[in-house]
Parts: C-alpha cells; structure tokens; sequence
C-alpha cells in the first residue's frame, strides 16, 4: 500500500501529469467536435455519424492522444531515471518488484482513468452538438476497443522507458514503432504476409476490427508481456 | 543499530571500484568515510543500499535491507543534492517521501523547520542553489527519524554556519544511540565531527578505528623539544633511545619521533640540560590522511606552481579598488543563505553508554 501511495504522490505532484491528462481530454474533445462536422455524404444527403462512432474516433483516430497517452505511459520510470530520484525510490523501497508493479498499477489506473473521462467528454461534445445521432457500435465495444488502444500505447511507452531509461525514447518509441511497423508491413507485404499478424500493432488493429480476434489478442498480449518482462528483468538487474 | 559491510567488491568493465570492502558501522557514534576521488566511497555507499549490484552483502541489524518492513525508518541517505524533480515542490517531494514511511504530514513541516526550508518549501528545487539542495536532501533523509543515517558528501555546498550546524546535528543524532555514517572531503570538519574512521583508497580497505587511533599512526606526531644546547641534547637522546628518530629543527629544536615527552623531560634532567620548550606535536586528520592515502590516489594532480610574491598594491588585507571589503558581497548580489534555523539540542551521550565523543581529536 505505501507503494501505491508513494507513486500516486509521486504522479499527481508534477505538473506534467495534469497538464498531459488535460492536454489529452482537450484534443480528444477538439477530435469529437470535428467528427461532428462530417455530415453530408457523397450525394450530398446529410450523415450525422453515431456518438459511439464519435468517441471510438475521437480517441483511436486521434494522433496527438496517442502521443500524449505514450506520454504518460513514459513518465512513471522517465522522470526517475532523468532527474536521478530512482535512487531515492528505491532506497525507500529496496524491492524492485514491488516497485515496478506499483509503477504499472499507477501507470495503468491513471492512463485509464484519463481515457474514459476522456471519452465521456467526447461523448458529451457529440451529443451536445448533434443530438440524436443514436446506432452505431455498441458501447460495450467502445469501451473495450479504447481500453485497448489507451493500454497498448501507454505500456509500450513504460516498457521502452525503463528498457532505455531514457524518458524521450519512452515518448516518441510508440510512434516510430508504429510508422516502422507500418513501413514495414507494407514494404514487406509480399515476400513476409504473415508479418503483419506478428506485430503488436498490427495484432491490435487486427484485434479491434475484430479479425481473428483469438489469435490477434494472443500476439497482442505476448509482445506487451513479453517487452514488460523483458523491462522489469532489465530494472531488477541493472545498477540504480 | 549495527551496519556490517562483508565483501563488497564492484567492478566497471575492468576497473576495480570497490574490492572486497568490509567493515562495521556502529551506533552511538558518528563514523566517518574517507577516501580519495575516486576511491570508490559512493559506489560502496551505493552497494551497501542495494543500489547498485555487486558481491558481497550489507547487513541492517543482520538483515539485508529488503528484508526490513520499513526501509525508510532503517535508513535515511541522502547521495547527491540534485535527486529532485526540478518541478516538484520541496514540500511534495518531502510529502511523497512520507507516503513511503507512513510518516504524519506534522513531521514533514517539523524537518522543514528545522532545516530552514520555511521559505522555499513550495518553491521548485530547480532554482534551489547547491546548498539549498544538501539542505532538502538532509530533510529527506532524517524524515523517518531512521535507526541509520547515510551521508555522501552532506557538508558540499554548505555555508559555514550550516556546516556548524550540520556537524552538531550529526553528532547529537548519534548521541541518541544511532548509527551515522558520513563521507566527506572537509577533513577539518570530519576531525571534530567523527568519533570514528573507514578509510578505502581504491576501492580497498587502509583503516577502520577510532579517530585518534588513526591521528596516532601519523609519521608526524612526535615531540618538539627546544634547547640552547641541542647538540648535547641530541647526542643523549640518540645514545638513551636509540630507537628515537631525531630531526633538527633549526635554530635550536630537534623534532624526536618515537618517544614521550615525559621520556625526553627526564633525559635531559639527567644531563642537566636546559630546555626552552617540550611540546607534543599531534599530526592533524588531514595530514594523517595524505600520509595513508598518498599511494592510493587515482587521479593525482600535479605538483602545485610556486606562489609568487605579492605586487605593490593596496595593504595585506584590504581588496583592491571596486572590490568589497571581505566578508561583504559585492553590490548587486544577494545575502548569503540563511543557515538552519532548527537548533540541535546539546549533544547528550545516550542512556546507560559512556561518552564516546572525542572532541577536537
């Protein structure tokens, strides 16, 4: 418990968490509003997109959210290994493996957290400037698929930061592995079709259009425990 | 509570940093770490709280510090004055360390208080001076009033009057029955504030003992006696005690090392020589320390250039023109730092043990 306490003052004392959290509610909120203005299709009939369509959007087709959730992901071990005060953690708290999980925790209730508010804001903003624009996908599916998305890029973040230790890396690690991996799914189509359904990011995509959504939450989830395992082996041996 | 330190050994690709390092920290005492640059005294500090990783083990009260329920209420380090995030309060950063000890926000402003950090408690650390820094680093680490203080250099930075105050601190902290263990380069200081001494010099043991024990291996000490017949007197003291080494120490003194003064009083009663002078000269912490440690220096620096005579201008004493007299700042610059404002409470022996300070040893 005082691990979980010492992370959540050590979170919320630092104006970058709010001021991250708040970035993320106004451009998924800004990504809402303009999902709104999309209302006329190609023969000129006028569409008013579902508000469930508007949240799932506003989040997942929002590029700067996604920055912004690597962020946070980030922050847990980047601000420690920037400024050094990983040795005043783990001098409170000599076993790393409760650290580490305290950090994840936090990390994880945080990134969340952020994320529904996030998209009941985004919610509020379609019904309040369309409203009555019902169907679309069902909410259940919206909160599962933004769950994902928030957790996915948030640990790949985590897991790049305390893999570095280098709390940039942790940041922009998530967008350039995703543009690598597009690169190269793409590039390597042909020769390697089955690339695609071996990347993380990929799976997840694959995961949310619902595509083998067995095998691709499977591959999802290796990678994301794979590389958490791979970090937290990295934190437990190497030196403060 | 014992701190014991067995076989820390730590290498660097293939340097040595600390080799095969053991020794004892004991409480009611504060003991004192010193070493050259380099010597390896913050890598030990560093393995010795499961920082970094190495062979050998530390031992709190004869467990590893992992075993402890409560680390912070073991021990309290403070390893560099700048492991702060630059945007987080002194106050947050201290309430945060609470949180890891259960310590009441009470004694979070009792430690602010007593460092002096009233004034910038809410300010952020990154405009905090070196100083200011050690300061808050101090607060953190007697926050959880730990059985084990550990300190790396606590007195870089500090003014004078704080590094009094931090001296009568550590000392009165120990008198409670604690254990502090405290590196430092300010030998003066560490002479008056250490009762005892661990000294490494690459990375490897040269003496663990009292302060005077070690001040008393120094080739230095010996006796100055001063006659207006010092040839006489050097001849009885060679010819009674052969073992004595006798210096002359022109116009009419001869340094002896080896002997007592009481020993070298009675020669020269028995040959009825006069003496102007019989004194005891003790070599200081510092000179015993470059003794001991001149071998084991890494980064060794140069043979200084010679001071050159002093041009023909204002008096000893007083600063050429358009600087401030000493002691004052120049105009435009801000005050010195105020010192702590807590007053440490007269150092007190703790219950049922004798005194084990040692004052100016």
């Amino acid at each position: 418990m005082e691990q979980l306490s010492y992370e959540w003052r050590r979170a919320r004392s630092i104006r970058t968490t709010w001021i991250t959290s708040l970035f993320i509610l106004a451009s998924v909120a800004a990504f809402a509003y303009l999902g709104t203005l999309v209302t006329a299709d190609m023969e000129g009939a006028e569409v008013l997109m579902p508000s469930s369509e508007v949240v799932l959007q506003s989040v997942l087709g929002n590029p700067i959210a996604l920055v912004l959730l690597a962020s946070l992901g980030a922050m847990a071990f980047g601000h420690e290994y920037r400024y050094g005060t990983i040795r005043v953690t783990l001098t409170a708290f000599p076993r790393r493996t409760g650290v580490f999980l305290a950090k994840l925790t936090m990390t994880l209730l945080i990134v969340l957290t952020v994320t529904v508010v996030s998209a009941a804001l985004a919610y509020g903003v379609a019904v309040l400037v369309q409203p009555g624009a019902g169907g679309g996908v069902p909410w259940a599916d919206v909160a599962w698929r933004i769950a994902v998305y928030a957790v996915t890029f948030s640990l790949l973040a985590f897991s790049l930061t305390v893999l570095t230790r280098s709390h940039p890396l942790g940041i922009v690690g998530p967008v350039l592995l995703s543009i690598l991996e597009a690169a190269l799914v793409a590039l390597l189509h042909e020769r390697a079709p089955w690339l695609g359904k071996a990347m993380p990011l990929s799976s997840m995509q694959s995961w949310l259009a619902g595509e083998q959504p067995l095998r691709s939450a499977g591959v999802w989830g290796a990678w994301m425990v794979g590389l958490l395992v791979l970090g937290f082996v990295l934190f437990k041996r190497r030196d403060a | 509570m014992i701190v014991t330190a067995s076989n820390l050994h730590k290498t660097f690709g293939s340097t040595t940093a600390v080799d095969d390092l053991s020794f004892q920290v004991r409480p009611g005492q504060v003991t004192g770490f010193l070493g050259p640059n380099g010597s390896g005294k913050s890598t030990t500090l560093r393995l010795m709280l499961g920082l970094d990783h190495g062979r050998g083990m530390t031992l709190w009260d004869g467990k590893p510090l992992r075993l402890h329920r409560q680390a912070p209420k073991v021990v309290g380090a403070h390893l560099d004055a700048r492991f702060f995030h630059p945007n987080r309060s002194a106050r947050a950063h201290l309430r945060m360390l609470a949180a890891a000890s259960r310590t009441k926000r009470k004694r979070v402003d009792e430690v602010i208080e007593l460092m002096g950090l009233e004034s910038v408690a809410g300010k952020r650390p990154k405009g905090f001076s070196l100083g200011m820094g050690q300061r808050l680093g101090l607060a953190c680490a007697i926050l959880a009033e730990p059985q084990v203080l550990l300190l790396d250099e606590p007195g870089n930075g500090l003014d004078p009057q704080s590094i009094h105050w931090l001296r009568d601190y550590l000392k009165h902290y120990a008198a409670q029955g604690r254990t502090v263990f405290v590196s430092s380069h300010l030998l003066s200081e560490m002479e008056i504030m250490a009762d005892h001494l661990v000294v490494i010099a690459r990375g490897r043991l040269l003496a663990d003992e009292s302060m005077s024990e070690f001040v008393d291996r120094s080739a230095t000490n010996h006796v100055l006696v001063r006659s207006p017949r010092a040839a006489e007197l050097e001849a009885a003291i060679a010819a009674e005690l052969p073992t004595a080494e006798i210096r002359p120490e022109p116009p009419d003194g001869l340094a002896v090392t080896g002997v007592s003064t009481d020993q070298l009083g009675y020669i020269a009663f028995q040959h009825g020589l006069p003496v102007a002078e019989l004194t005891r000269r003790t070599a200081s912490l510092e000179q015993a320390f470059l003794e001991l440690t001149r071998a084991g220096e890494d980064f060794r620096m140069g043979e200084p250039p010679a001071v050159p005579a002093p041009p023909a201008g204002p008096r000893a004493g007083q600063p050429p023109t358009g600087q401030p007299p000493a002691g004052q700042p120049p105009a435009g610059q801000p005050p010195a730092v105020q010192p702590p404002t807590g007053q440490p409470p007269a150092v007190q022996p703790p219950a049922g043990q004798p005194p084990t300070g040692q004052e100016g040893a």
